[in-house]
């Protein structure tokens, strides 16, 4: 028998799903394999991603499709349809926009081409994980509706909450947050919070700049490219700089967050810049990498 | 055994059971315990390596030996006239074929990479052991890693239903 550890060592190889399937094993396993050190270390597991068909400039009439993450660590999971025929099951006849994705579950909006919603309310959100399956479907707010910024946060280290933040907007000034709701897979139901950045605060919502959810903490980019955070209870607020000017974007990678921006220079191709937030309690950023790139057709 | 080549420098290792092995130094420096006790200067003559006898020494050797950068321990010539990518298939390919032991000598050949601190003999022998148990049934895994089923019964539906996703 192995020393426990060079158990650890091994099991930090071992893809998430492995290591849930270990906890049965045995008692002492189970804690090895629960250890947030070692669920920290384990490889992504990421299998995959879903893309929008172009041209179309809208995206809620967008095809949905999904491409196999090619050579991934769990390289032989079978291709997800993106229609989700498990939902069909449940009455869910129409198609899907995916509207976010976080630590392998889904938030998904109803969506049909050929049945338009008569009214913003007219359509359900749901949060699925076509691993399992399984899904959950968010009770109807008026404010859970495209024109806000919806966005989902769940952790897989802890598998038995997530939570979904509808950042209201107001539209008419700016885009300004008003307010926020956060619904809880614990309670099953929503709960309002005061915007936490100060009142003039707007958030950039598209596709390019993906917020981040690390650390129990939701990470977004305001109008004047600042990184702002929320935690998981909509309690602890905090903003700080990010090194990225207008056209800038997060993401996460080994358990920290990178900010990565591309300077275009017409005839002398593009500049890519990554950054890695090293000290967050300081909000400190260092030049990870930078790479040049021919200009063709590479967007920010 | 390696034969002495001028300007080669050669060091002994000896394992717990009396066995001597001459190995070039960048053979042996492959193991980052060793090189630092060789940086330590505290090699002169030979080196003794506790815990992993000779049976497991050879092969962490025969390990070594062949993933020791080829441009002076098996001469420039071969790196001149081989792809580097064909080097690196021959590599993998002679891996799988080193690995292929029972259970007791791979569970040792992880101990003594862990101990000398070979990060590319760690590497090889963790990830065989994960991809020969992870899609194992639980009594198969129990029994390879011969552990017990210690849950009471209703502990074990709590936590098998907790977890089912991974098995579907």
């Amino acid at each position: 028998m192995l020393p426990e550890e060079l158990l650890v060592e091994i099991m930090a190889r071992v893809p998430y799903r492995s290591l849930c399937r270990f906890r049965c094993v045995s008692p002492s396993w189970r804690a090895l394999c629960s250890d947030p050190s070692l669920l920290k270390r384990s490889p992504q597991t990421l299998s995959g991603f879903f893309c929008y068909s172009l041209p179309d400039p809208w995206i809620y009439y967008r095809d949905t499709r999904f491409l196999n993450f090619p050579g991934g660590s769990s390289g032989c999971r079978p291709l997800i349809d993106p229609s989700f025929p498990f939902l069909h099951a449940g009455g869910y006849t129409d198609g899907f926009v995916v509207a976010d994705c976080c630590g392998g579950l889904l938030l998904v909006c109803e969506w049909s081409k050929l049945r338009q919603p008569r009214y913003p309310l007219d359509r359900d959100y749901l949060v699925c994980n076509p691993a399992t399956e399984k899904w959950t479907v968010l009770p109807r707010i008026e404010e859970l509706d495209p024109e806000n910024v919806i966005r989902l946060c769940f952790d897989p280290a802890q598998p038995h909450c997530f939570r979904v933040f509808v950042f209201v907007q107001d539209h008419e000034n700016d885009c300004r947050l008003t307010g926020v709701k956060i619904y809880s897979s614990e309670t099953r139901m929503w709960t309002s919070e005061q915007i936490g950045w100060g009142k003039r605060t707007s958030v950039i919502d598209c596709d390019d700049t993906a917020s981040v959810f690390l650390n129990g903490t939701l990470h977004l980019i305001d109008y004047d490219s600042r990184i702002v955070t929320v935690d998981m209870d909509g309690k602890t607020w905090q903003k700080f700089p990010s090194p990225c000017r207008d056209d800038g974007c997060i993401g996460q990678s080994q358990g920290r967050l990178h900010a990565m921006q591309i300077d275009c220079y017409h005839d002398y191709g593009c500049l890519l810049s990554v950054w890695v937030l090293e000290d967050f309690a300081r909000g400190r950023w260092t030049l990870k990498h930078t790479a040049n790139e021919p200009c063709s057709g590479a967007t920010p | 055994m390696a034969t002495r080549e001028a300007g080669k420098k050669m060091i002994m290792l000896k394992s717990p059971d009396g066995m001597e092995f001459e190995v070039e130094e960048a053979v042996a420096m492959e193991s980052q315990t060793i090189r630092k006790m060789i940086e330590d200067d505290c090699a002169d003559t030979a080196i003794l390596i506790p815990n992993i006898n000779s049976k497991i020494l050879s092969r962490v050797i025969e390990y070594c030996n062949k993933h020791v950068p080829t441009t002076g321990a098996t001469g420039a010539a071969a790196s001149d006239t081989v792809a580097p990518a064909a080097l690196a298939e021959d590599l993998k390919i002679w891996d799988a074929e080193f690995i292929k032991v029972n259970r007791a000598t791979r569970f040792d050949l992880i101990q003594a990479a862990s101990y000398l601190n070979i990060k590319g003999l760690l590497d090889l022998t963790s990830q065989t052991t994960i991809d020969t148990i992870s899609d194992n049934s639980l009594e198969e895994i129990r029994s390879f890693l011969s552990t017990k089923n210690d849950y009471l019964p209703e502990e074990e539906q709590t936590i098998r239903r907790e977890n089912q996703w991974a098995f579907q």
